[in-house]
Parts: structure tokens; sequence; C-alpha cells
């Protein structure tokens, strides 16, 4: 720019040699031109850019204070309708509090038992027991009091279906020591294993040790299907049985009118 | 005289310019706000947990983050509504109406896009294609490959929103469905690598198609123990995102975590929870200045 300004008063200087008037114009068109040249120059080394400057965060909890929509409620309404009718039905009670947990719960043993019982119905061959993902139920806690129908859907929202698997000793134990890494899954009676350094240590099943036969393991299709790293059961021998999971709690529920179970050590660590 | 002064000033004006004495020094920069309301893992959480004394007990509830979305909208003028997936699966609306309502209501409270979860894939593809394509947000992801699947051309790798001043670039990954998702369900929809994919797809957005601001809508989760991607990997292993919203691992966060980025720029990681217990609230603001120079610029996130 300073350079402009040299070059500039030099031509000033060469318009003064020839006379007034040609200078003068000389001297209107220089500064049009160094006008533009500046201009050029600013736009080219200032270009504004926008900075992402500051950033601000609020969590804004939905609770009661919150005002609620009219107009979503409304859409929800006939939905709701529909709904509650069924699932607001108080199907049986809960006399304790029966939380989610691991080595072992008590709701994980009376969902496991609800299968094993229902499995060993539907079965040609017996049952030795039934197992589910943790992950698969979808409370923390099935709280003491009135259970209604929509908090077995809760509880079980997924549509699982029954499956038992027909496996040999080795398998079985690839299996366990899967459950034992993940510090144990919900198990049925007659089932017992330790869990040492995450892996299967001593397993009895109806209170023998294991054998080289024939394992029949309840399961929802989930997990026969390879789900929650148990990719080893694909292509194993199985039996499919078109029934929910979630239907024989709500059918077992319904008959019993009480939810209740207890911790017996059929999974230790 | 007047070539005199004429020089003089020229002089002055140059001087100026040469030590950088601009005269937004003297004015104040031009500044813009973009509002982002997220939410991640509803799960067909329609109503408010029941008031029943348990942990989440009257919490959440669609009518209540309406409402308060539509405040915000009145106070703000560039917003923008987003979700990180799972809006499927947990109450008996799903099992019962297979994500028709919770589309619609997401309709109905302008969500602008949301990513796909593992569990929108709950009641099968066609089913996912089938409310899809009621509703008027846009499903993003750019590492799922629908190409053999009902849901071709129904999936967006990215989309760019002018906000006021401000062209915001939103693209979203998914998680791994393989032994998380039935096959039977997703199908023939195939799984890339995401943060090879969020990286080709931020570059787009950032340098070619000239977004100021890159958000990733996320399904990875938000961090593990065990060697599986997750958004801190997303956002250490990536450029050109500034902003990522997660979810799957039902995180709830005081405030976004800020992790640096490939490049060494920060990335801002957020997530809420799930059910919808809480709605986020990312407040940005621009400044527009030279590209060496920015007044309020301050990284760090303030609570």
């Amino acid at each position: 720019m300073l350079s402009l300004s040299f070059l500039f008063s030099q031509i000033g200087r060469i318009g003064n040699l020839v006379n007034l008037s040609l200078r003068e114009r000389v001297l209107k068109h220089m500064r049009n031109y160094i006008l533009l040249l500046f201009s050029i120059a600013i736009l080219h080394s200032c270009t504004k850019v926008w900075h992402t400057a500051e950033s601000n965060y609020a969590a804004h909890q939905m609770d009661s204070t919150a005002v609620t929509s009219a107009l979503i409620k409304d859409m929800i309404a006939p939905y709701k309708e529909k709904l509650d009718g069924e699932m607001n039905s108080v199907i049986a009670t809960c006399p304790e509090d029966m939380p989610k947990d691991r080595p072992e719960s008590t709701l994980g043993n009376w969902m496991s038992d609800v299968i094993y019982d229902k499995a060993n119905e539907l079965s040609e061959v017996p049952i030795d027991f039934a197992m589910q993902n943790s992950g698969g139920i979808r409370i923390p806690l099935l709280r003491k009091g009135d259970i209604t129908k929509g908090k077995i859907f809760e509880l079980m929202p997924f549509d699982n279906a029954l499956v038992v698997v027909h496996v040999d000793q080795e398998l079985l134990l690839t299996f366990l020591d899967r459950v034992a890494r993940s510090g144990g899954w919900p198990v049925s009676k007659n089932f017992q294993m330790k869990i040492a350094n995450s892996k299967v240590d001593e397993v009895t099943i109806g209170g023998e040790m294991l054998t080289d036969r024939v394992y029949n393991i309840a399961l929802p299709d989930y997990i026969a299907n390879g789900g929650s790293d148990c990719k080893f059961f694909i292509g194993c021998e199985r039996t499919t049985y078109p029934v929910l999971l979630r239907d024989m709690f709500v059918d077992k529920a319904t008959a019993d009118k009480v939810i209740a179970s207890k911790i017996e050590g059929r999974i230790l660590r | 005289m007047k070539r005199r002064t004429f020089i003089r000033q020229g002089g002055l004006v140059s001087f100026g310019l040469a030590t950088g004495l601009h005269h937004t020094d003297l004015y104040k920069p031009k500044m813009s706000t973009l509002t982002i309301l997220h939410t991640n893992d509803v799960h067909s959480r329609i109503e408010a947990f029941p008031k029943d004394g348990s942990r989440y007990s009257g919490l959440g509830g669609a009518a209540k983050r309406a409402s308060l979305i539509d405040k915000i909208r009145k106070e703000q003028d560039n917003v923008l509504l987003l979700d990180a997936g799972d809006m499927f699966q947990g109450t008996p609306y799903f099992n019962f109406f297979g994500g028709e309502l919770e589309f619609k209501l997401m309709s109905q409270m302008k969500y602008d896009a949301a990513t796909i979860g593992n569990h929108d894939f709950d009641a099968g593809i066609d089913t996912l294609h089938k409310q899809a394509k009621q509703a008027s947000f846009e499903l993003i992801n750019c590492n799922y490959d629908f190409s053999n699947t009902v849901m071709n051309g129904q999936v967006k790798p990215y989309k760019v929103y002018q906000k006021g001043d401000i062209k915001v670039g939103v693209l979203g990954v998914g998680i791994e469905l393989d032994s998380l998702v039935p096959q039977s369900l997703y199908k023939e929809t195939q799984y890339a690598d995401p943060i090879k994919q969020a990286n080709k797809y931020a570059q787009i957005l950032k340098q070619d198609m000239g977004c100021h601001y890159v958000i990733c809508l996320s399904h990875l989760g938000y961090k593990y123990k065990e060697n599986k991607v997750s958004d801190h990997d997303l956002a250490a292993q990536t450029s050109n995102i500034d902003l990522i919203l997660g979810g799957h691992t039902h995180t709830f966060l005081k405030k976004p975590t800020i992790i640096g980025n490939a490049n060494g720029k920060q990335v801002h990681v957020n997530q809420v929870g799930w059910a919808g217990i809480v709605l986020g609230q990312m407040q940005v603001s621009f400044e527009k200045n030279f590209k060496n120079k920015c007044v309020s610029c301050n990284p760090k996130v303030i609570k």
C-alpha cells in the first residue's frame, strides 16, 4: 500500500513537467485507478468468514412443571384409548419389589422359569434349562403392587419367540463362558453355575455334573439366531415354536395372579 | 494542496491497513445464532413415565416436549430439531401401531431429521419404510447401504439446512446391525465403516459445499470399555465435524464432552439419556470476521 502512494506521488511529479490541466487529468485518472486497486486489495486480503464463536448448552428435563401441548394430547388420544382398555387391566400382583440384577435376580428367575415350564410343555424332549440375555429384560425393576398387562409389555417389548437348541457339551460350555463373561444371565431352576475369573467354573443341571450328551436349552430366538455375541448357535440343531415369550409372561401372570420368585444361588461368582 | 491532502490520507489508510487497524475494531462484527434441539433413544415413550414412584416417574412425554419446542421456536429464529435414533420400541404403542404414532408426533413437532437406530428395525424394514413415507422429516444415514432393500432412496447420507446466515450440514451414522438385530428384520441392509463414511461426507459438507457448521447424528454409542467404535472414536478420528449428537448407550451427560479431532480442532459430543426425559439445547453463536480474527470465539462449552 505504501508503495502505491509512492508511485502516485512520482506520477504526480511527471505531471508537473507537462502542464497543469494535463497533470490534473492524469491525477484524476490515477486517483480512480488507485481507489480501485485499494478496493481489490481490501476485498482480497480481508474476506470475512463465519467463525463458530461460542456454544451454550441447556438440558431441559421434561418434568411435571412442563406445559402440556393440547394438540399433541389430542393426537395421542385415539391411540391411547385403544391401548388403555387392554394395557391398563391389572393381571396380577407383585408382593415384593423384583429387581433385575446379576449374577441372579428374582425378576430374571421368574421369567426364566416361565420360559422353562412352557418349553417343557411344548417340547417332545425334556428341557435342561431356559436362559435369556440380561439385555432382553427392559425394566430395571418390577415394583411391588398391581401389575398391568402394559407393564409386561415394558418388561419384554420385543417380539421374541421360543427356540429350543439341541447342543453338545462343548457348545454348551462355549455358551456358558459367554454368559460368565457378562457376569451371569437369567436362568431357570435346576441349573447351578459358578463363575470364576469371568469364566464358567462348576456347572450342575438337575444336580448332575455335565456329561457327553445332547443338551436341550430353551432360548429367545434372538439368542439362538446369534444375537448378543452368541454366533456359535447359528446353524446348530433346533426346534422353533411360534409362541412369543411376552405372551408366556402375560398368560402365566394372569393364571397365577401373583408374580414372585426367590434367589436360590443359581449363579454364583 | 489537494494532491498533498490526498497523498497524506492515502498514506494514512495504507499505514492503517499495514498495521492491521481494521474498521471492525470500531464496529461490532456481525453475529448469528443457531439453536439445535435434540433427542435420542425416545423408545416409543409417547406418554410420560407413569407416576408410580419409580425412577423416572412422571418424566418425559411428547406433549410436554412439543410445548417446550414451540416456546423455544418463538424465542429463536434459527432452530434445528434432530433425533439420534431408536425412536421405536419400548412401550405398547410400538407393539400395537408399529411406529405410526411416533413418526406422526415427530412430524407435528417439525423435526428436521433423525438417524436410524438398531431398534428402528424392530418391526422390520418394511414397516420402517411404511412409516418413513408418512414422515415429514428426513432419515439421514451414510454408512448403511439400502440399495437392495425397500428403503432404497428413502434415506439420505446428509442434508444441508440454511438457517439464517448459517449453512448447516447434517449427516448420520448407525451401529453395526449384525448380531444386534435379527437379519430377517434389516434384510439386505449393508453396513460400512462409520468413521470412514462420516469423514468422507463431513469433508464434502464443509469443504465442497461450504457448510459453516457440521453435525453428525450418531447411533454408535458414547464410549465403550471394549474395542467397539463409539462417538469418542468418531470425534477423534474425523475432521470437519463440529458436533456429534449421539445415542444407543442411553448416556445422560450434564453437558457436551469436548474431544480433539484428527486436526486438533474441538468437537462437541452430546447425548441426552433416553425416553425423552431430556431435551438438549445447544445454542451456537457465529461471528462474521476476517479469517484469523474472532472477537467472541470461545470454544469451551458453557453450561
